[in-house]
């Protein structure tokens, strides 16, 4: 345990010491040299409580607001980075946070945690405090495979834990609600009916039958995507009673409700830190990296909406238009952190773009991809193989104080960021 | 308004086989393509969604069918549907020649069967020569393809090169050879061994490509359009299509994979 520590924070220090902040080596060489290594490292710190975080979308932004409210309610904590949510990522977070004898100062872990590693990372801690299950859509085919693949892993990861873990799941969602039946401790979350507006189910959904019997569900309200109210046509499955909270946040988009819910939930169930006061801190919450963060450039804003599944992209579009914004950029990469099959922006519903007056622009590794998407949808839009061209331009013809909206995928993301900060982030 | 349509109120119905049940990989895409441009030349389209709970008469009066891929659940409640509803129909129209387009898990189903991993053997509908197995060591073929048809496709400068993304976990064996769609010039194809690509049987072309197809490649939205109205009103129609966007597209697929355009 010492030994792998101890390789793990030097390769922290020689990472730091060549510029480079090394979010996954210390913990990837750490396993290397004792593959118990988290499991050892939790097992010397009986005092943490450990929150895991998963999900297809919403987990950074969960995973930050729960750390916010602990933070000013006098709870110590640790969190990971975003997109260092796979086991390496952990265990490095771990030896960053340890000192040299492998102790942990703070008194709480929160980890947001991959939708393929959750079962892995359910190996090594075994029995956390918590777990909060946000939504499972399609994302990354060529990464995660198919939905329902990923729910039947979770379902079997999850019928090991024992009571000591509350399982805090969301019961809108029918796959979550459905692999946490069998969980004896749980809470289920929802939101007010009154953020289930939409009409019909869009066509990006994954979940439309029971996954009980396999007959169609009916809903009767809609939030967005397959997530809502719901009953089975033939079997007894049926939304279960849920916790909900009314608050109100400067967070745009009806999933942040879910995330934010689900964070006071656990801060009061485990760390007895009242709802009203959770709320009350949530005021100021200001949202992760590339979730709705607003910079100010040249006198305009710019809003970034990490975008990077069919459900996470239907909700950006609509928060765009809703909140007014005069441009938007549509940045499409097609790297590995990205998903390399971009097949899922015919998913998309930029159909609603037609009706809006943003005007549209288009950029990234398959730009002409993303422009031939929109040809077929009606929208018109500006397509540039330059990046930088492509964020000047739309930069330029957004007036002043008004909002240009950038909606990249994961790799786009960092690049433009480079490109206003005029320094590499991660 | 297309000078060659010689049927002002020519229409076409498009059949999409189980578009609720059989839809990742944004299959729905080849459906949009493939309305668009038939509307763009003038001709009349009516979508018909065809699920599972949909009668069989339904399906008889298609003029070109389409049928996605999707989840292994979901493939079951459509085998069954297929084997015991509306397979003997659908069987009788590909060998009728109606034209259609085949993804991937639709692709398998028309096959004679289905092994998977366990050594389960699935049967299929038995209109294409082919079976599918899938084998418990070996990683599903994913990535970025390129492969070449035999088809002469017109009109995009990119000849008969077609780009997509493979994602199976199946090897797919054609009994003949010579029936494959395509030739793989990059990617896996089939099986990742005998470089043959889909197959193409009468007017029905089975594939392995998502992208998704049709918009990665509207030449063969155009064959498939061209195909269906030839079938239908026994003359030739010739749909004139450009697509600087989709063309574009494609070269920077294809540059990326060192191939000339």
């Amino acid at each position: 345990m010492n030994h792998s520590l101890l390789t793990g924070k030097l390769v922290a220090k020689v990472a730091k010491f060549k510029g480079r902040v090394g979010s996954t080596w210390p913990g990837h060489i750490a396993l290397k040299a004792d593959k118990a290594f988290i499991r050892k490292a939790i097992a010397k710190n009986q005092h943490l409580k450990i929150v895991l975080v998963a999900g297809t979308n919403g987990k950074t932004t969960t995973t930050k607001a729960l750390a916010h409210i602990l933070d000013l309610n006098e709870v110590s904590v640790i969190t990971n980075n975003a997109g260092a949510n796979l086991l390496n990522g952990l265990a490095s977070t771990l030896v960053l946070k340890s000192d040299l004898r492998g102790n942990i100062q703070e008194k709480c872990l929160i980890f947001e945690v991959d939708e393929n590693s959750l079962p892995l990372v359910l190996d090594e801690i075994p029995n956390p405090s918590a777990i909060i299950l946000l939504n499972l859509f399609r994302d990354q085919l060529d990464r995660y495979g198919e939905v329902n693949s990923t729910a039947e892993k979770w379902k079997k990861a999850l019928r090991k834990l024992n009571d000591i873990t509350l399982v805090v799941a969301n019961a809108d969602d029918p796959q979550i609600a459905y692999i946490t039946s069998f969980a004896t401790n749980k809470l289920y979350f929802t939101i007010d009916n009154n953020f289930k507006k939409q009409q019909v189910l869009s066509h990006a959904v994954d979940s439309t039958t029971c996954p009980n019997c396999n007959n169609p569900l009916i809903y009767s309200a809609i939030s967005y995507s397959h997530l809502g109210n719901y009953r089975c046509s033939s079997c007894d499955f049926v939304s279960p009673k849920a916790k909900q909270y009314i608050f109100t946040t400067s967070l745009l988009g009806t999933y942040n409700i879910y995330n934010l819910t689900s964070a006071i939930l656990v801060a009061d169930k485990i760390f007895g830190v009242l709802p009203f006061a959770s709320i009350q801190t949530l005021k100021n919450f200001k949202p992760a990296f590339g979730r709705q963060e607003i910079v100010e450039v040249e006198g305009k804003r710019v809003m970034f909406l990490l975008s990077k599944n069919p459900t996470g992209f239907n909700e950006s579009l609509k928060v765009a238009i809703e909140n007014k914004s005069s441009s938007l950029l549509l940045l499409l990469n097609d790297r590995i952190p990205d998903g390399r099959d971009i097949s899922w922006i015919w998913d998309v519903d930029f159909e609603i773009l037609q009706e809006s007056n943003l005007k549209i622009f288009v950029s990234g590794d398959r730009a002409y991809d993303m422009a031939n998407r929109l040809l077929f949808a009606n929208v018109t839009h500006e397509v540039f193989e330059n990046f930088e061209e492509a964020y000047k331009e739309s930069l330029k013809q957004t007036p002043a104080l008004k909002t240009l909206t950038i909606l990249p995928t994961y790799s786009a993301m960092l690049e433009v960021r480079k490109l206003i900060s005029g320094k590499a982030i991660l | 308004m297309n000078n060659n349509l010689k049927h002002r109120t020519a229409s076409l119905i498009i059949g999409w086989l189980y578009p609720r049940l059989m839809s990742t990989y944004g299959d729905r895409g080849n459906v949009i393509v493939l309305q668009k441009i038939a509307e763009n030349s003038g001709l009349e389209i009516r979508i018909k969604k065809l699920e599972a709970e949909n009668n069989v008469s339904e399906l008889a009066d298609c003029d070109l069918l389409f049928m996605g891929g999707a989840q292994d659940l979901q493939q079951e409640i459509v085998n069954k549907d297929l084997l015991t509803n509306k397979g003997v129909v659908l069987k009788q129209m590909i060998e009728n020649g109606t034209p259609g387009l085949y993804i991937c898990g639709a692709f398998q189903f028309l096959g004679n069967y289905y092994k998977d991993s366990y050594g389960t053997t699935i049967e299929g509908l038995g209109v294409f020569d082919m079976h599918t197995e899938s084998f418990k060591n070996k990683p599903r073929l994913i990535g970025n393809a390129v492969i070449r048809s035999k088809i002469g496709f017109r009109g995009q400068g990119t000849e008969d090169s077609l780009v997509g993304f493979e994602n199976h976990g199946g090897r797919t064996f054609l009994a003949d050879k010579s029936q494959a769609f395509a030739s793989v010039e990059k990617g896996f194809g089939n099986n990742g061994k005998d470089k043959t690509e889909g197959i193409h049987y009468k007017n029905s072309i089975g594939t392995y490509l998502h992208g998704p197809i049709l918009p990665s490649n509207p030449e063969l939205a155009v064959y498939l359009l061209e195909v269906a109205y030839e079938k239908k009103y026994g003359e030739k129609l010739k749909i004139d299509f450009d697509n600087k966007l989709s063309k574009k597209a494609k070269q920077v697929m294809l540059k990326r994979n060192n191939f000339n355009y």
